[in-house]
């Protein structure tokens, strides 16, 4: 498992296209927590992510011919489904519904009291988060998630997403801009025209943060 | 590698870092390598195993997945519940849809219908669970002019759970608990270890009159309407039809607690494990389960009787903690075996266990 830190083999783009279940697993394995993670937090349901998850990864199945043969590491394309899966998830989920009911039921609360902080306050932090995304547009959110929050470069967007580099760098661009504007140094969003309550404080805050 | 991305990451850094749970990544994976290795209609060939050119052979194995929760139970029966490689084979077709089709099977009619049902109810008591268990029958005339009939009996009250037996001891083995008042209950209920006699009742209604009690034929409610037993008999049968039925009148007097979709769960459950209705409606109640998307297939499971069915879990929103109704059923016959209250953590909170239910031309018993 990738968070023990060890090496984890990566499935060949030939191997996945040809439909080897052994290649499947380790795409799995290297990389379902990418994609749970990227479900997160474009979600902020941990229920909704794990359907997510499994809808990624039976699409991959189904477009496993789709792959280019080449091209380096899998995951750009792996995350390029993911983002379609979530722009309708529920027509992935029609396609397979029947994968879906076979899937354990997950329960809705966490196991431990301390899971259930963490929780809390993650999503807490992620709703102030998507307070700052939401302004953006789709496309410009969509590259701010996969290059920003999970780590591809501009050409590995670029390929997930469909589009050329030019078109991801300038999304991005755009993105760095408005968020400029929006977001103040603690990250919360600042209201519009500073008039809302709150908004004093929030410049206190943002005075105390340039003190540091 | 930008100046845009670094300057992105510092104004609006990722708020979360969540993983799957260790279980969880097992479990999907196993979901995952089964869906795939699923045979597809007119595909014979399946992809085998292949071992990987650099030698890492069973990189996947695939493991039998664990269901999320654990059936906390302190009967031998209770088993924990796991998918044994057979259960939900390649291809099989969903059991619910088999239970619609075998559920025609059952009588259509009859003069009376007949309802048998134990209501398992668990409480804390001084440092462990107890389950009192309580059994209702009621035999439903078709026609006006015959009388309803039906007993319920307190069946006992023992300790539940690992451990209970050990901790009940401690607390000087008590024969009988008192259950305190809630906004249900007003008065405190006494609970006893032994089984109570037979008593007239049942969950048809009871009233007294002039000291008296006396059976009434007990009322029925379907998309939030008391029905009548002509409405009853003239339900639709169809199963879309069914449902623009129900969503209509759910409509028509909305429920701000409920969804529809919640509204629907409830009354198909009704109609399977409660209603005096043709075999063809039952067969509907089943399709328009299969229908929703809240409702998860599970591995086979036992209920607190020993009967083993497939099962679906159904999530609700009750209050102590309860989030999932699990419902198991017996796909061969159509008959539902069993609805049970489990908390997130797979903690049975209480369950109605359906004995039998179905159309006789036979007599109650006397007494």
């Amino acid at each position: 498992m990738p968070r023990t830190g060890l090496k984890v083999e990566i499935p060949t783009r030939e191997q996945l296209r040809a439909g080897e279940p052994a290649a499947f697993g380790l795409l799995f394995d290297a990389f379902a927590n990418v994609v749970h993670r990227h479900a997160v937090r474009l979600t902020g349901d941990w229920s909704v992510a794990e359907d997510v998850v499994s809808l990624t990864f039976l699409e991959a199945w189904r477009l496993r011919q789709r792959l280019l043969p080449e091209g380096d590491s899998p995951l750009p394309w792996l995350l390029g489904i993911a983002t379609n899966v979530q722009r309708n998830t529920a027509r992935a989920a029609r396609r397979h519904r029947d994968a879906l009911r076979r899937l354990p039921v997950r329960p809705n609360v966490p196991d431990f009291a301390d899971e259930l902080v963490d929780r809390m306050r993650d999503a807490g932090r992620l709703a102030a988060a998507h307070r700052a995304l939401d302004r953006l547009r789709r496309g410009e959110r969509e590259v701010f998630y996969l290059c920003v929050w999970s780590g591809l470069d501009y050409a590995a967007a670029a390929e997930a997403l469909g589009v050329p580099v030019g078109t991801v760098r300038s999304r991005l661009s755009r993105a760095r801009n408005k968020l400029r504007k929006i977001v103040d140094t603690d990250g919360e969003p600042r209201p519009l025209g500073g008039q809302l309550a709150g908004g004093r404080s929030s410049a206190a805050r943002s005075i105390q943060e340039k003190k540091r | 590698m930008s100046n845009d991305i670094e300057e992105l990451a510092r104004l609006l850094p990722a708020p979360v870092q969540a993983d799957l749970t260790a279980d969880r990544h097992r479990m999907l994976q196993a979901h995952l390598m089964r869906e795939i290795q699923r045979p597809v209609r007119g595909d014979r060939t399946r992809p085998g195993w292949r071992a990987l050119r650099w030698g890492l052979a069973g990189v996947v194995p695939v493991v039998a997945a664990t269901v999320a929760f654990v059936l906390i139970g302190g009967r031998p029966t209770t088993t924990v519940p796991t998918t044994p490689p057979g259960s939900v084979a390649a291809g099989s077709p969903d059991p619910l849809l088999v239970a619609a089709t075998n559920a025609l099977k059952a009588k259509s009619s009859g003069r009376y219908f007949v309802t048998r049902k134990e209501f398992g109810y668990i409480f804390s008591a001084r440092g462990y669970d107890v389950l009192g268990r309580r059994y209702t029958e009621d035999w439903e005339p078709r026609s006006a002019q015959a009388r309803p009939w039906g007993v319920t009996q307190h069946l006992g009250a023992a300790p539940f759970g690992p451990g209970s037996e050990a901790a009940w001891r401690a607390d000087g083995s008590p024969s009988a608990w008192i259950l305190p008042a809630t906004g249900k209950n007003p008065d405190p209920t006494r609970v006893t270890a032994a089984a109570g006699p037979r008593e007239p009742g049942g969950t048809i209604g009871m009233q007294s009159r002039d000291g008296r009690t006396i059976l009434v034929a007990r009322s029925y409610v379907l998309g939030g309407q008391i029905m009548s037993a002509e409405t009853m008999a003239a339900l639709p049968t169809d199963t879309a039809a069914l449902r623009a039925w129900l969503t209509k009148r759910y409509k028509a007097d909305p429920d701000p607690l409920m969804t529809i979709q919640d509204r629907l769960i409830q009354d198909a459950l009704d109609l399977l494990a409660d209603m005096p209705v043709s075999a063809q409606v039952r067969a509907a109640a089943y399709q328009m389960l299969a229908q929703l998307d809240t409702v998860r297939l599970l591995p086979d499971a036992t209920d607190q009787r020993g009967r083993t069915g497939s099962a679906v879990a159904i999530p609700v929103r009750y209050e102590d903690g309860v989030t999932t109704l699990r419902v198991i059923f017996d796909h061969d016959s159509g008959n539902v075996l069993s609805m049970e209250q489990l908390t997130a953590a797979g903690k049975l909170r209480g369950y109605t266990l359906v004995v039998g239910n179905g159309w006789t031309d036979e007599q109650p018993p006397t007494r």
